[in-house]
């Protein structure tokens, strides 16, 4: 344990000295936002505002993520509780950093399982407004940061990044961030296609400190071209971070059977 | 006056109907308005407060106001693991379906027209789980309310490495869609031909299934202590080609239970179904093996004066003059591979059936031995837009002795039969909006079959599906799966809510 916290205190450090610095800036926002903990599970509610509407459709789901390296690879099982015509699905994704996920969707009802290509990361993630990478978390070293300028919002100091994607992208073209100096956790992204629009907007709602951790209650994904909305709450009860989720659980098997003890 | 007299009957059952269905709506509808207050609080001017109130007193999503949310509420949490309270889930959907164009040989204004109400649940302890599924349904093609086990099963894992899932209940292998090789699961093709929903394609079936796990490999066990057929059209809803008369018929008398309609295997009916698969980095490669029977009546046999079924399946057999179809004895070998190839998945699947009652293919009236096929590769064209091809080939076995066998070359079937099926799904309206079109052509048996619908979400609850199903043949092909179909195409309408 001891060593634990050197080594974790020597890796905060490391990052002081190279602060200012966009790249360490964006990754340590990265970590922040999606790598919480080695492992956790979460219930969330996913609220669509289609054009127009003031009604949104709802999913409740729960999702086990673990990270088998800090910063990189990552497991994701997501399992299905309302609507209640898709209760019982589940969903696994390998999150891989230089090749296409690797995702598996388990329709209980026809007792199928499904592979999915996993290249879109920039498609919508059940039709919501956030894409697959939105909710997985977009990796660092896919882009080129700049620092634009130190400043405030909401009365927090904040970087103010920008960051390209080195390779082209079918829609981002560029990032804007808002990146909070003391949790690093992004509380703004814009994000604008190649005709230099703003077609997404995120914002962190709330954020809360559970089991030591900061962590974003409510996400917001606004699309201004499309005029849709899509809201991602935690529920506060029902995040836990560190609870020895084994690799195992992130397999075939949880597909069909899941591993009712994380998901309640 | 006997029609006022029936349309007064129609009138009551319907009311009856309406007020059966609507009771539990309603209930479920209280629950879920006591089930409202969540603590996912999303008031719109949350976010515009300082995000980091981290100061326990200002928590936004405490829930602390609803003393009466036993969903999510700290003290509860605990009792619940001890007394877990069962949960209902369901739907009511009614569906109506008639033909359209070419007068079928079946006359009748609806082909499709059911209520379904079901109820679930999923106890679970620390033993294992439990799933049920019960419909209610009432169906005014066939005249019958009847209460459908479509799921009762416990599940347990009685060793670290196994699961264990026995009851009624539905199983799927394979990698292809819409089409099946090494699946010999029962399937509901009048569901497929009528528009029913994916759900309704598998039919379940009593089964013990043991699943073994270890490392990248798994080991399946299905086994079917009696024969589960695949349901196909009897003449009620659907024409059918009758091999006597070389015509298409239909046949009223097939509305009621015809879970015996073809003579079914005597004495030992039972299916075993293995699989194992191996999971090699995104790939997954599987090997299938099958002993049991044709899922479709493949074979015919000399009936006697009742119509039922004698054994006697040689042709050359006197004293006979009536066939009746049945299920011939059927072992199935083959082996799959699904993963991501480029930008989309392929799919790969062979199988060899070998047909036990006619190994040397000389018998006309049972189906030969094949070697089937199949290619596959879907992939999304756009954030809302994919699409999949597939090639599938049927190549029958000793060919030689078949075309010996069948004296008429007009009634002979070619030696190689090719599938292309083409599916598009466009999703629009933040996916609560879907248009689905699959369609199968089959040019050796100059037959073809395309379904698309149309399915829109309006709110949590409800959903309604539109869609047709069209069907092409020729004439001497009218015992061809579709073929036998040609003039049943068919619009349907079916409207959901689930709760």
């Amino acid at each position: 344990m001891k060593t634990l916290i050197i080594a974790i205190i020597t890796v905060l450090f490391s990052f002081q000295a190279f602060a200012g610095s966009a790249e360490v800036i964006v990754k340590k926002a990265n970590l922040a936002a999606y790598y919480t903990g080695d492992d956790g599970s979460a219930q969330l509610l996913m609220k669509v505002y289609r054009k127009g509407s003031k009604k949104p459709i709802s999913k409740l789901f729960y999702m086990l993520k673990k990270d088998i390296e800090e910063g990189g690879e990552q497991l994701f099982y997501t399992y299905f509780v309302k609507p209640s015509d898709i209760k019982r699905t589940t969903f696994l994704v390998k999150k891989n950093i230089d090749s296409d996920d690797y995702r598996r969707l388990y329709i209980p009802t026809s007792d199928k399982i499904l592979a999915i290509a996993g290249s879109r990361k920039q498609d919508p993630f059940m039709g919501s407004d956030f894409s697959y990478e939105d909710v997985s978390g977009r990796h660092y070293s896919k882009d080129n940061h700049s620092l634009l300028e130190e400043g405030k919002l909401n009365k927090r100091a904040v970087f103010i990044t920008e960051s390209i994607p080195k390779v082209k992208e079918d829609k981002i073209a560029k990032m804007k961030a808002w990146i909070d100096k003391k949790t690093y956790i992004p509380l703004k992204v814009e994000f604008y296609n190649h005709d230099n629009e703003l077609y997404k907007v995120y914002e962190s709602g709330s954020i809360k400190t559970i089991d030591g951790f900061p962590t974003i209650m409510k996400r917001t994904m606004t699309s201004p071209l499309e005029g849709t909305r899509t809201v991602l709450l935690a529920n506060p009860k029902k995040v836990r971070y560190n609870i020895g989720l084994a690799t195992s659980v992130f397999s075939e098997r949880s597909l069909k059977n899941p591993p009712m003890k994380y998901l309640k | 006056m006997a029609k006022i007299q029936n349309i007064n009957q129609t009138l009551k059952k319907l009311s009856l109907t309406l007020l059966l269905s609507f009771l539990p709506l309603l209930f479920s509808m209280q629950l879920m308005a006591q089930a409202e207050v969540d603590p996912f609080s999303d008031s719109s001017g949350s976010t515009e407060a300082d995000p980091f109130s981290d100061s326990s007193g200002s928590d936004e999503f405490s829930d602390s106001d609803d003393e009466n949310s036993d969903a999510f509420s700290d003290t509860d949490e605990d009792s619940a693991d001890e007394a877990p309270s069962l949960e209902w889930t369901g739907f009511l959907e009614i569906e109506q379906g008639g033909h359209i164009g070419d007068k079928s040989v079946v006359d009748k204004k609806w082909i499709l027209s059911n209520r379904r109400f079901r109820l679930a649940t999923n106890p679970s302890n620390d033993m294992g789980s439990a799933f049920i599924k019960a419909d209610f349904i009432e169906d005014s093609v066939t005249g019958e309310s009847k209460i459908d086990l479509r799921e009762a099963r416990v599940v347990m894992t009685p060793a670290e490495q196994i699961d264990l899932s026995i009851g009624k209940q539905v199983n799927t292998w394979g990698v292809a869609d819409m089409l099946f090789i090494n699946d010999l699961f029962p399937k509901n093709w009048i569901s497929n031909f009528l528009g029913r929903d994916m759900e309704s394609m598998k039919d379940s079936a009593n089964s013990f299934r043991m699943t073994g796990y270890l490392g990248e490999v798994t080991m399946d066990l299905v086994y079917h202590p009696e024969f589960a057929p695949d349901t196909t059209p009897t003449g009620c809803r659907l024409s059918v080609y009758n091999p006597n008369s070389q015509s298409l018929i239909a046949n009223e008398s097939s509305c009621g239970d015809n879970s015996n309609r073809f003579n079914q295997p005597d004495s030992d009916s039972s299916e075993t179904a293995i699989r194992l698969k191996v999971q090699l980095g995104s790939y997954e490669i599987a090997t299938y093996y099958y002993d049991g029977f044709f899922k479709n009546p493949k074979g015919l046999q000399w009936a006697d004066s009742n119509g039922k079924g004698t054994g006697e399946t040689d042709l050359a057999t006197a004293g006979y003059t009536m066939l009746t179809a049945y299920y011939p004895r059927l072992t199935v070998q083959g082996a799959s591979l699904e993963g991501q190839l480029g930008p989309g998945i392929v799919a790969l699947e062979t199988g060899l059936y070998d047909s036990e009652e006619d190994k040397d293919g000389d018998n006309s009236l049972i189906e030969n031995s094949k070697w089937k096929y199949l290619m596959g590769y879907r992939m999304d064209l756009s954030a809302n837009l994919s699409a999949g091809l597939q090639w599938y080939q049927e190549q029958m076995l000793q060919y030689d002795a078949y075309e010996k066998s069948v004296q008429y070359s007009d009634y002979r079937k070619k030696e190689k039969h090719n599938t292309y099926t083409m599916r598009l799904t466009i999703k629009a309206q933040q996916e609560t909006l879907f248009i689905n079109l699959f369609t199968y052509q089959r040019p050796e048996d100059k037959d073809a079959f395309t379904k698309i619908d149309v399915s829109k979400r309006l709110n949590d609850n409800l959903e309604v599906v539109a869609g047709a199903n069209i069907f092409e043949g020729q004439e001497h092909y009218e015992d061809r799966e579709f073929g036998m179909l040609r003039d049943n195409d068919n619009v349907f309408v079916r409207m959901k809510y689930n709760f």
